[in-house]
């Protein structure tokens, strides 16, 4: 899968398979080897049109559904911070 | 304290304007991210794991009441309601919005603030003693020199791209609060032989991946020469620091590769030539910024109080704040209040936009509108009347910032780790709640005693783990959370680099074996031995046994 962070106010987001960004974990593209060079340039046009920043293609841990990031960093930011349930991504409303 | 005059208000001020056209650039596609992050790192914005991160520099750990009113507004306003308050007696936002921060660095400057220097390989914000200008301790106070080094170092255009980031720390007295020797650069204030004041100099301390305890290169540097002397070892430093490799390009490990010995006769060569130019602050200036700095004028008071004594009597959480989180002041009556940011399961250094207020208007009320912030995370009133106690301390108890715990073992520096940083391996702040909650007992955090417990979720040391008397480095053990303990550190005048105990443990271990650590120096102490010393005494050995022989 990969990840970014949005330009405008850092949040981590993810590609997702309709070829957009999105915090939400159900609609994230995830790719084999093969696939994911393709992803990874389809993935960096935003960058150069300055919605995301820091694209990065990290390993997927697909034996949940849905597929989250397999290793701790990228899985925080799935989350937001873990001291502060009140304030992280976990809210919804804090965040759209 | 300091006030700007009229070039500080145009600098800044041409900075907010110059990073809110950079900012508009930005969002507009005009410029690159990799065109822009050298500018918003200039003005401490940094991108982490979930958001924009800002560092806001507290020059010396001081504030005005009006000062911490605004860093309460900005967290109200701009970010979540609260901030973050780190081992460099700055402030952290979590979570700015990019189009926002050029209104926040506005309404900083507007207070006589900003971000410059917070980030880069340029001279870091200066820290000091948090009871600066307060303790009795000092020969003078250690602020009016950062103030000069602040001065000389903002926007120094020879010094704006070390090979490295750059910190100096200065302490006024002889024990020192602000681990000066962990340093780039450490000064301690002292007295000459006709009694004219100077500094000690040391260089080359750090922590890090590779943690070094500064060394002295020159005993007694007279205070005229100061800035002189400065500019000499950062031209030695900014010539031979290593550009190449950003892991030894820090001072630390230029001054290991040829020795204090010829640092210090290079820095005295260097100093030789430009000594006697005009670099040198004039003995005008420096009365002129020690104005800024005079004591307020507090009336010698009976450092007794009925109302004091009377709430002690019936109190036992008060009592204990006496005794914990009260330093005494040079003006009998007086003390310097620590405020602990540090409550049981709390986040260390973390204060709420209400909480800021009332610190605010407490010092206001109580401490001539004077705040410190400490490299332990702590917030302090530095001038408080003996017979203010009971009042202020209720005032505080009633919002959370009440527990006497300074010094003790639920006093815990701890770094943002995981939870928001990008550079963290694991976890810091969930591992300094649960600790702190295991000591939330009164009776039994006395009991255990003086014990400074630091955590870093990664190798880069912001929670200052090698210099803990137990210091906590959290790693990535293919690709879980692992802790590993580290004995005997200190921060203080007699400072130590903790020794690795051994494996480290897994992240529903590592604070039954903390506890464990606790035990052994419980079972072990003499009489009123405190843990580093006792540590000092007998070694790791027992530590060893305790935690690994069962395995």
């Amino acid at each position: 899968m990969i990840v970014a962070n949005r330009l405008a106010d850092g949040r981590a987001v993810f590609f997702t398979e309709d070829g957009d960004w999105s915090p939400d974990l159900a609609r994230v593209l995830v790719a084999n080897e093969d696939a994911i060079d393709d992803a990874l340039d389809a993935a960096l046009k935003f960058e150069g049109s300055n919605d995301v920043v820091s694209v990065e293609a990290i390993e997927a841990d697909t034996s949940t559904n849905p597929a989250r990031p397999a290793h701790m960093k990228p899985l925080m930011q799935t989350t937001g911070p873990t001291v502060r349930p009140d304030l992280g991504y976990q809210t919804g409303t804090n965040w759209e | 304290m300091y006030k700007y005059d009229e070039y500080d208000h145009e600098i800044v001020g041409a900075r907010v304007a110059e990073f809110r056209d950079q900012v508009n650039r930005r969002l507009k596609g005009e410029l690159t991210e990799e065109e822009f992050r050298p500018l918003r790192l200039m003005n401490g914005l940094y991108l982490q794991l979930h958001a924009y991160m800002l560092r806001v520099a507290i020059p010396y750990g001081t504030l005005s009441s009006d000062q911490l009113r605004r860093l309460a507004r900005i967290a109200r306003v701009y970010d979540k309601g609260y901030g973050h308050f780190t081992t460099r007696q700055n402030i952290q936002y979590n979570w700015p919005k990019l189009v926002e921060t050029p209104d926040i660095l506005q309404e900083l400057a507007d207070v006589e603030m900003h971000a410059i220097q917070t980030s880069g390989n340029c001279i870091r914000n200066v820290t000091t003693d948090q009871f600066a200008g307060a303790t009795a301790e000092e020969i003078d106070d250690p602020r009016i020199y950062g103030e000069i080094i602040r001065q000389w170092s903002s926007l120094h255009p020879e010094f704006s791209f070390l090979p490295r980031k750059f910190k100096i720390a200065i302490t006024g007295a002889e024990k020192d609060r602000a681990a000066v020797k962990w340093h780039d650069i450490g000064l301690v204030m002292k007295r000459g032989p006709e009694g004219e004041p100077g500094f000690e100099v040391l260089v080359g301390g750090g922590m890090g991946r590779t943690p070094v305890i500064a060394k002295t290169i020159r005993d007694f540097l007279p205070e005229p020469y100061l800035l002189s002397y400065l500019e000499a070892i950062l031209r030695v430093y900014n010539e031979q620091g290593n550009r190449d490799n950003k892991y030894k390009a820090r001072i630390k490990i230029l001054v290991d590769a040829i020795g204090a010995d010829e640092f210090a006769r290079q820095t005295e060569a260097e100093w030789e030539k430009m000594k006697d130019q005009p670099i040198d602050v004039p003995a005008e200036e420096i009365a002129r910024i020690r104005s800024y700095f005079a004591p307020p004028a507090l009336p010698v008071l009976d450092a007794q109080d009925d109302a004091v004594d009377a709430l002690a009597a019936k109190n036992v959480m008060f009592k204990a704040w006496l005794k914990n989180n009260t330093h005494p002041h040079k003006v009998p009556g007086h003390v310097a209040v620590t405020i602990s940011l540090k409550p049981a399961g709390g986040i260390p250094g973390d204060a709420s936009d209400s909480q800021m207020e009332l610190i605010a208007d407490l010092a206001d009320q109580y401490s001539q509108g004077d705040v410190r912030v400490s490299h332990e995370q702590n917030l302090i009133l530095p001038h408080v009347a003996w017979r203010d106690l009971a009042d202020l301390w209720t005032a505080l108890d009633g919002a959370g910032l009440g527990f006497a715990n300074a010094g003790l073992v639920s006093d815990i520096i701890a770094c943002p780790g995981l939870d928001y940083c990008s550079l963290a391996n694991a976890r810091s702040i969930p591992l300094a709640q649960e600790l702190s909650n295991r000591f939330a007992d009164l009776t039994r955090l006395e009991d255990v005693g003086p014990l400074k417990i630091k955590i870093s979720g990664c190798i880069n040391s912001c929670g200052h783990h090698h210099a803990g008397h137990i210091g906590i480095l959290g790693v990535d053990r293919r690709g879980v959370e692992n802790y590993q303990i580290l004995l005997g550190g200190s921060g203080e005048e007699d400072a130590t680099k903790a020794e690795l105990l051994g494996p480290g443990f897994g992240a529903d271990e590592i604070a039954d074996k903390i506890e464990q650590v606790i035990a052994v120096y419980l079972d072990i102490r003499e009489e009123d031995e405190h843990f580093l010393a006792a540590y000092r005494r007998v070694g790791p050995a027992p530590f060893k046994e305790a935690l690994y022989a069962a395995a």
